[in-house]
């Protein structure tokens, strides 16, 4: 006897429902391991985008760079950017005094080593000496500014290039998440009709059908690809189980410890009335 | 001055630029001396006249304190004046043997920045840090 729900199998040959319960799992499968390898890829993003904006200080490790030539390219100009970044900080710390207030004090000094001024507001000798000594050094560190003008540049250039693979790492991202939706939504529908195969073909005396792959859930894949969860995700998880859920459920929980009770009656002061009993 | 003529400034032309502004003062001293030591005569006598006087009349003594300031002040002036004179003097002479390039131990710092170096700035505010 079919009940409605495998009326269109009913009238098929054993050997069909068969084929197309192992093709319907084989479906399954390929599209959790799609989904699973998603996930992994969307990691690797997520870490390549905290890499370059620095989040984190070490890049990812990329097995296969030639499947991931965007991300690449991000790492390497973040690494190019750093370097630059070194490099002005390197120049800043060496020199110590903004280009701007080099100027400054240069035109300063100038003007009274050289401008005609009366006795009293003449420098000293050892002023002028000092001042003398100060000018040529600013001189020097000036044209080391100068010099270093294009450093600037590239690194503006190294920021706005990095800004621009990040955001296009951030679009492909979602993208990615689309496809993942799109998977999920497929991979759906396919294990209702496993199991409905699957129930069918228990009915038939001498069929052994295959159990359908276990669910995984989409928290379990997104873990095992080394992504985090959300508050209200570990709240639902809490809600259907948490991860034992996900873990061997073979192994029974060890079971709640008794609390040992005392034999004894114990002696408490009582609220309300006494009891009859104990009234004499 | 624009930051381009500040940094095409040679040490030869800073320094004949200071010999020149210094040969400027120098030849104004002399007038400035003399002027302040006659106002430092003038301060001088009033204060000595009004010294005698104030030892026999006792309402001067306000007169006495005024010139007594003054004098002082023009004692001071003299001597920054007599301070400048010897100071140019010293200069003129520095300055002129710079001039014929012995400037070098002026520009050390100038030339650790060059080669790759510290500035002095640098240097100081990194003791500065150590220090603390």
């Amino acid at each position: 006897m079919t009940n409605r729900f495998h009326q269109d199998l009913a009238g098929q040959p054993r050997e069909t429902v068969e084929a197309t319960y192992a093709s319907t799992i084989a479906e399954v499968n390929r599209l959790d391991a799609e989904r699973q390898q998603m996930y992994i890829d969307k990691k690797i993003r997520s870490e390549v985008i905290k890499f370059a904006v620095n989040k984190i200080q070490q890049p990812p490790v990329i097995e296969q760079p030639e499947a991931y030539a965007n991300l690449i390219q991000a790492i390497a100009e973040k690494n190019e950017f750093d370097r630059l970044l070194l490099l002005r900080d390197e120049l800043a710390s060496r020199l110590a005094v903004p280009r701007h207030r080099l100027v400054q004090a240069m035109q300063s000094f100038h003007q009274r080593l050289t401008a005609p001024a009366q006795a009293s507001e003449s420098p000293h000798l050892a002023a002028e000496i000092e001042m003398f000594s100060r000018f040529f050094e600013m001189q020097a560190m000036v044209k080391v500014y100068d010099e270093h003008r294009g450093l600037h540049r590239e690194l503006d250039e190294a920021r706005k290039s990095l800004l621009e693979t990040v955001k296009a790492i951030n679009r492909e991202d979602r993208k990615f998440s689309q496809r993942l939706t799109k998977n999920s939504e497929e991979s759906h529908p396919l294990r209702r009709e496993a199991g409905r195969l699957r129930a069918f073909l228990k009915g038939i005396p001498g069929a052994n059908p295959q159990p359908v792959p276990e669910q995984v859930e989409e928290f379990t894949l997104r873990l095992a690809a080394g992504n985090s969860l959300s508050i209200e995700e570990f709240a639902a998880m809490l809600e259907h189980g948490g991860l034992t859920n996900f873990e061997d459920t073979k192994s029974p929980t060890p079971a709640r410890k008794k609390r040992r009770t005392s034999s004894m009656r114990r002696a408490e002061p009582m609220r309300g009335r006494r009891r009859q009993n104990n009234v004499d | 001055m624009q930051t381009e003529d500040l940094l095409n400034v040679t040490p030869e032309a800073l320094v004949k630029a200071i010999v020149r502004r210094r040969q400027t003062l120098a030849s104004s001293l002399p007038k400035e001396l003399e002027r302040r030591s006659e106002e430092n005569d003038r301060a001088y006598s009033l204060a000595k006249a009004v010294n005698e006087k104030s030892e026999a009349d006792e309402d001067l003594s306000d007169q006495l304190d005024e010139n007594e300031t003054f004098r002082r002040r023009t004692v001071s002036r003299l001597w920054s004046v007599r301070h400048a004179v010897e100071d140019t003097e010293e200069a003129l002479a520095f300055w002129k043997e710079m001039e014929a390039g012995g400037w070098g131990h002026l520009l050390e710092d100038a030339q650790r920045v060059e080669q790759g170096g510290a500035s002095s700035y640098a240097l100081r505010k990194k003791t500065e840090v150590d220090d603390v």
